[in-house]
C-alpha cells in the first residue's frame, strides 16, 4: 500500500518525527505482526498497533469474551460477551483503522498449528496467559528465527523483553529454563490483576514492536524490564544467552515442537499418573453428566468465606476453606471410600487441595477444572439452550 | 548493607519491594535468614516443596545484575540483589 493524501493526514503527528517520516510509515504499513492472545496484553496492543498503521495484524485466540475480562481487556465491549475474542477485536480494529488488514486465527495456539501460523509474520507478540503456551511460542519463534516480544503480568506489575536468538539475544528458556510446577504461580484469575497493568506492560511491548519495525531506538534485547505500579518502580536486568539452552544454545536438543502441557507438568506421563502428586480432573460437562446419572459424589468446596458470595454453593457440599484444610480435612474421613469432587472459584486452589488430601490418604479425589466459575457458566449456557 | 529488590511474584511474600539488610555470607544463608523474617510465605515460594533447603530452580536471583543460576556465591555485604519469579498472566 502506498501512502495517500489521507494517510498523510491520519499519521501526520507520527510522520513528522524524524525517526519515522514517510519511509518509516511505509515500513509500518508493510509490517506483519502476530498477536497471540487477545486478553489483557493483546487488547491495548491491537488497538494501538492498528491505530499506528501496522499493515497486517494476525490475531490468535480460541476464547470468547466474558464479563470478567472487561476491566482490562479494553478492545472488547459489554455487547461482545459470548463473542469470539478474535472476532470482537477484528471488528473494533476495522472500525478504528480500515487500512489494517486483520487475519483471524480463531483457535488456541498448539504444537500442531504454531509453525504454520507464525511463519507468515515478521514479529510475534506473546500476550498469552499460561506457561505451556509461552514455552511453545518461544520454541516456535526460535525455530523460525522470529523475534518474540514478551510481556507477562501479575497483580500490580509485570515483565517485558524481546527474545531474539537470531540476533544474539537470549530466548525465554535462557531466562526460565525450568517451568514452575502447576499451581506454584497463581494466575490472574487466582491472584488478581489491577486493570491498568496489562495496559502498561502491553504498551512496553507495542513500543518494542514499532522499534523493531522502524529499526530505530534501543530494543529490549537482552534486557528485562520488571515493574511494580504500586511503588512505580522500574528495574532493568541484563539477560544473557545460555550456551546450554536446549533450543537456542550451541547444541540444541529441541529441534521440533514438543508436548508443552507435559513439559509444564500439566499432563502426567504414564509414570507420574501412577505416582503421588498427580490429580485427575473433571470438567463441568462430565460432572453434570455424573450428577444426572445419579452417581454418588461428595462435593468439597474449598473457597474462603469471602469468596462464597460470587457463586452459589452446591447443595449439600462440605465446606472446608483452603486455609483450614490442613486441620479440617479430617471431616472427610467418613467419606474416604466415596468419590470426592473438590471445587473452588477457578480450579486452582482446589487442585492444590486435592494434592493435600491425597497426601493425607484421601485418594478418590477429582479436581473440578475451571472451578465454580466454569460450572456456573456451563449451567447458564445449558439452561439457555434448553430454552 | 545489601539492597534487595523483591519483584514479580515475590513482593507479596515480603510485603514490599525494596529491603536493606546487614548480611555477609552465602546466598543460601541469606535465603534462610529471610525465611526467619518472612516465614512460611517466603519459604513456600523459594524452597522446593519436597526438599525445604533446596532452592526452587525457577526463582531468579541476580547479584549485581548477574544471574547466579545454580551457584551459591559469597556476599561481601554491599551488593544489590534482585529476586523474581516467572509470571504468566496476560
Amino acid at each position: 500500500m502506498k501512502l495517500s493524501r489521507e494517510h498523510y493526514i491520519r499519521y501526520s503527528r507520527q510522520l513528522i518525527l524524524p525517526e519515522v517520516q514517510a519511509g518509516g510509515q511505509q515500513r509500518i504499513f508493510d509490517a506483519r505482526v502476530l498477536l497471540v492472545g487477545l486478553g489483557g496484553l493483546g487488547s491495548p496492543q491491537a488497538l494501538y498497533l492498528a491505530a499506528s498503521g501496522v499493515g497486517t495484524l494476525g490475531l490468535v485466540d480460541g476464547d470468547r469474551v466474558e464479563l470478567s475480562n472487561l476491566h482490562r481487556q479494553v478492545i472488547h465491549s459489554t455487547e461482545d460477551i459470548g463473542v469470539s475474542k478474535v472476532e470482537s477485536a477484528a471488528r473494533r480494529i476495522r472500525a478504528l483503522n480500515p487500512d489494517a488488514h486483520v487475519v483471524c486465527h480463531t483457535t488456541r495456539l498448539s504444537s500442531a498449528n504454531a509453525m504454520e501460523i507464525i511463519q507468515d509474520y515478521e514479529i510475534v507478540v506473546d500476550c498469552t496467559d499460561n506457561f505451556p503456551t509461552r514455552y511453545l511460542l518461544n520454541d516456535a519463534c526460535v525455530l523460525l528465527g522470529k523475534p518474540l516480544v514478551y510481556g507477562a503480568i501479575h497483580r500490580f506489575g509485570g515483565q517485558a523483553t524481546v527474545f531474539f536468538p537470531a540476533r544474539g539475544a537470549p530466548c525465554y528458556r535462557c531466562l526460565f529454563p525450568v517451568p514452575p510446577p502447576p499451581g506454584a504461580i497463581p494466575s490472574c484469575a487466582q491472584a488478581g490483576v489491577l486493570g491498568i497493568v496489562p495496559g502498561l506492560i502491553g504498551m512496553i511491548q507495542a513500543s518494542e514492536v514499532l522499534k523493531l519495525i522502524l529499526g530505530k531506538g534501543e530494543p529490549l534485547l537482552g534486557r528485562l524490564v520488571l515493574c511494580d505500579v504500586m511503588e512505580m518502580s522500574f528495574q532493568e536486568v541484563a539477560l544473557r544467552k545460555d550456551p546450554q539452552c536446549p533450543v537456542c544454545g550451541q547444541s540444541p536438543s529441541i529441534r521440533a515442537l514438543i508436548d508443552y502441557e507435559e513439559f509444564c507438568g500439566l499432563r502426567a506421563t504414564g509414570e507420574q499418573a501412577q505416582g503421588r502428586g498427580f490429580v485427575q480432573g473433571i470438567n463441568a460437562v462430565e460432572l453434570a453428566r455424573r450428577l444426572e446419572a445419579g452417581q454418588r459424589l461428595a462435593i468439597v468446596d474449598v473457597r474462603e468465606e469471602w469468596e462464597r458470595e460470587f457463586y452459589p454453593a452446591f447443595p449439600g457440599a462440605v465446606e472446608i476453606p483452603f486455609s483450614r484444610i490442613e486441620s479440617d480435612w479430617t471431616a472427610l474421613i467418613p467419606l474416604k471410600d466415596t468419590q470426592i469432587v473438590v471445587c473452588c472459584l477457578f480450579g486452582v486452589k482446589s487442585l492444590e487441595a486435592c494434592r493435600l488430601l491425597q497426601a493425607k490418604g484421601v485418594e478418590h479425589v477429582l479436581n473440578l477444572q475451571g472451578g465454580l466459575d466454569e460450572w456456573c457458566l456451563y449451567r447458564e449456557q445449558s439452561a439457555a439452550e434448553q430454552g | 548493607m545489601l539492597t534487595i529488590w523483591f519483584l514479580s511474584g515475590l513482593k507479596e511474600a515480603v510485603g514490599r519491594t525494596e529491603v536493606r539488610l546487614d548480611y555477609r555470607g552465602t546466598v543460601s544463608g541469606l535465603l534462610e535468614e529471610l525465611g526467619k523474617s518472612y516465614g512460611q510465605r517466603w519459604r513456600e515460594r523459594v524452597f522446593a516443596e519436597d526438599a525445604p533447603t533446596r532452592r526452587n530452580p525457577f526463582v531468579k536471583i541476580l547479584v549485581n545484575g548477574e544471574d547466579i543460576r545454580d551457584e551459591d556465591p559469597e556476599l561481601a555485604g554491599d551488593e544489590t540483589l534482585i529476586f523474581f519469579m516467572p509470571v504468566a498472566g496476560g
